[in-house]
């Protein structure tokens, strides 16, 4: 399995309170890779030390083989786009403005747009289906459609490697699966290698090639789906009986139902 | 019409020109028009002239660097604070500067010849001291925290300012008049001196911000952005921070407590022309300059033959307009 990036002995917290306390992770290369878990088990965490926005106390990680600790953080936004949860645009900045951030990494000086800079800002608005909002400002946009403009600032920045913190969270199921859709599309399409945080397990096992399970700061399984959408799993995971079943349309496991495990119902 | 920076800019510097004319000509010696033109251009009658060059148009540039200054120190400020409210005077930069005069004028009660050479850079040493000792507080282990920042500004510009009262009444009538009229903000000691190098430092500065207005709007994007798309956040923030703190300083040393300017004005520039620094620098800049020329007027003649502390002018305009402007959102 060639690794997109690789964390080895990651000790990742907030000052005095250590979040993740000893860890080895892996993202395999041009897949799309779910990391699941119950609230505060650190996934989030895990995703902003993976894109160096929260500092390591300890461990190194790798990307593309390379230590990012050895990278300015300019030649990192090359390699590795971010999309945090619930991203904020100022007030009155317009689509277009925002998707050009992302090539804030290739530009010098006072940053006026290359002819190629216009061009990748152009495809990745005609990628994720913007480009007819360009001139509206972000702030009146809905919220399915201010997601894909994000997604568009990121995929300007032109990484191999797209980190996204809870993309679907606050969106209707279908403007969820139109996300996804757009991911699994980017996926194949230019190879990208996605890594998300995402609660919905469904749609986590239906788009993504490997899951990572999380509980209490430390992965408790990782693999592919059939592997990790398991009733024992999702047990030790989230302390949930879980009813699974291949789903007919995508033959991946789905969950039908579920209870909390030792509730009488 | 006007959020078309190419309308707009030209308007505001066309503004600019007239009200500077009219702040010339303003004021407890009014000079006729004609007289005024021939002295600008000709040589006009010796006393008008001097009474123009030396004494009023020193006062009137300086009004416009400082308003300009004021200006752009807030709207860089808001960007990198992430914070709306922030200005110059709110991290205690007035504060500072007032401070070290006080404690200047107290211990070598006299005037020194030097007075007015002296008060910029006591003025700039007291802001300067105080920026220094809140960002050494408000930040650890190579990042800064914006919001401690502004909270320490604010205890720290009141724990000054108090002192700066207890200063002051051990002062006699005279020198406490002159602190006071001074923290509300009074053009003082403008020399052609001053104002050269008011432009030069400014002008260096300004040069400087507009250059990096690119990194100025990856900053204004909330951290984890800014980062994801390669900012070095915690050096640009740095350097931004400490180039509003030096025009403001500078501004500091000549205007004294101005402090709704750098508040009012880029607010104002950014409901017209949006977020963008690279619209919104030049467009604080030249409203800066509009509204300090307007209190320079206002202050010279509303109230004949006293002179307000152009403060207090900038004030009464300012502060109605801007609760209208908050009003109508």
């Amino acid at each position: 399995m060639e690794l997109a990036m690789e964390g080895k002995q990651l000790v990742i917290g907030y000052g005095e309170k250590i979040i993740i306390p000893a860890m080895d992770v892996k993202i395999p290369k041009g897949k799309i890779t779910s990391i699941i878990g119950p609230n505060g088990c650190g996934k989030s965490t895990l995703l902003k030390a993976l894109a160096r926005i929260l500092p390591l106390q300890s461990g190194d990680i790798e990307i593309e083989g390379v230590k990012m600790s050895s990278l300015k953080t300019e030649s990192i936004a090359k390699k590795l786009a971010l999309l945090p949860q619930g991203p904020q645009a100022p007030e009155g900045l317009l689509v277009e403005e925002l998707v050009a951030f992302g090539r804030y990494p290739y530009q010098k000086g006072f940053g006026k747009l290359s002819k190629e800079d216009h061009e990748h800002i152009e495809r990745a608005m005609k990628a994720t289906k913007v480009l007819d909002l360009k001139g509206r400002s972000v702030d009146t946009l809905s919220g399915g459609q201010r997601q894909r403009v994000w997604i568009a600032m990121a995929l300007a920045q032109d990484t191999p490697i797209i980190l996204l913190d809870e993309p679907t969270t606050y969106l209707d199921m279908a403007h969820q699966l139109e996300i996804l859709e757009l991911l699994k599309t980017l996926n194949e399409k230019e190879q990208k290698t996605i890594a998300l945080v995402i609660h919905d397990l469904n749609l986590a096992a239906r788009f993504s090639d490997h899951l990572i399970a999380m509980r209490s700061g430390t992965i408790l399984y990782e693999g592919d789906v059939e592997h990790v959408m398991r009733k024992q799993v999702l047990a030790d995971v989230f302390s949930l009986d879980a009813y699974i079943e291949e789903d007919p349309w995508s033959h991946k496991p789905t969950m039908v139902t579920y209870k909390l495990l030792h509730s009488k119902q | 019409m006007f959020k078309n920076v190419k309308v707009l800019f030209p308007c505001l510097i066309v503004l600019i020109l007239l009200l500077l004319v009219l702040d010339i000509q303003a004021g407890y010696a009014s000079i006729p028009w004609n007289e005024l033109l021939s002295s600008l251009f000709a040589h006009g009658d010796e006393t008008t002239r001097f009474l123009i060059v030396e004494l009023r148009l020193p006062r009137v540039l300086a009004s416009l660097l400082i308003g300009i200054g004021l200006s752009l120190s807030g709207c860089v400020l808001q960007g990198v604070s992430h914070n709306e409210m922030t200005e110059p005077g709110l991290l205690g930069i007035n504060a500072g500067a007032g401070l070290m005069m006080a404690l200047y004028l107290l211990l070598f009660q006299n005037q020194s010849p030097h007075f007015s050479f002296l008060l910029p850079l006591l003025a700039f040493a007291g802001a300067g001291l105080t920026f220094w000792i809140e960002y050494k507080l408000a930040s650890n282990k190579k990042k800064l925290h914006p919001n401690r920042l502004l909270l320490m500004g604010v205890a720290i510009s009141m724990a000054i300012t108090s002192l700066t009262t207890i200063l002051m009444l051990k002062m006699p009538d005279q020198q406490y008049a002159f602190v006071q009229s001074w923290i509300a903000g009074n053009i003082w000691g403008a020399s052609w001196t001053s104002v050269l190098f008011l432009t030069v430092s400014m002008a260096v500065i300004f040069g400087l911000i507009a250059y990096k207005s690119r990194i100025l709007n990856a900053l204004a994007l909330q951290e984890e952005v800014s980062i994801g798309i390669g900012v070095n956040v915690f050096k640009e923030s740095r350097l931004f921070f400490v180039l509003a703190i030096i025009l403001a300083s500078l501004c500091a040393s000549i205007g004294g407590g101005l402090s709704f300017v750098g508040l009012v004005c880029p607010h104002l520039a950014r409901r017209i022309v949006g977020p963008n620094y690279k619209k919104l620098v030049p467009a604080s800049v030249l409203i800066g300059g509009v509204l300090l020329l307007v209190a320079d007027i206002g202050s010279r003649t509303l109230f004949l033959p006293y002179e307000m502390p152009i403060g207090i002018v900038a004030t009464v305009i300012g502060a109605p307009y801007f609760l209208y402007l908050l009003m109508k959102n």
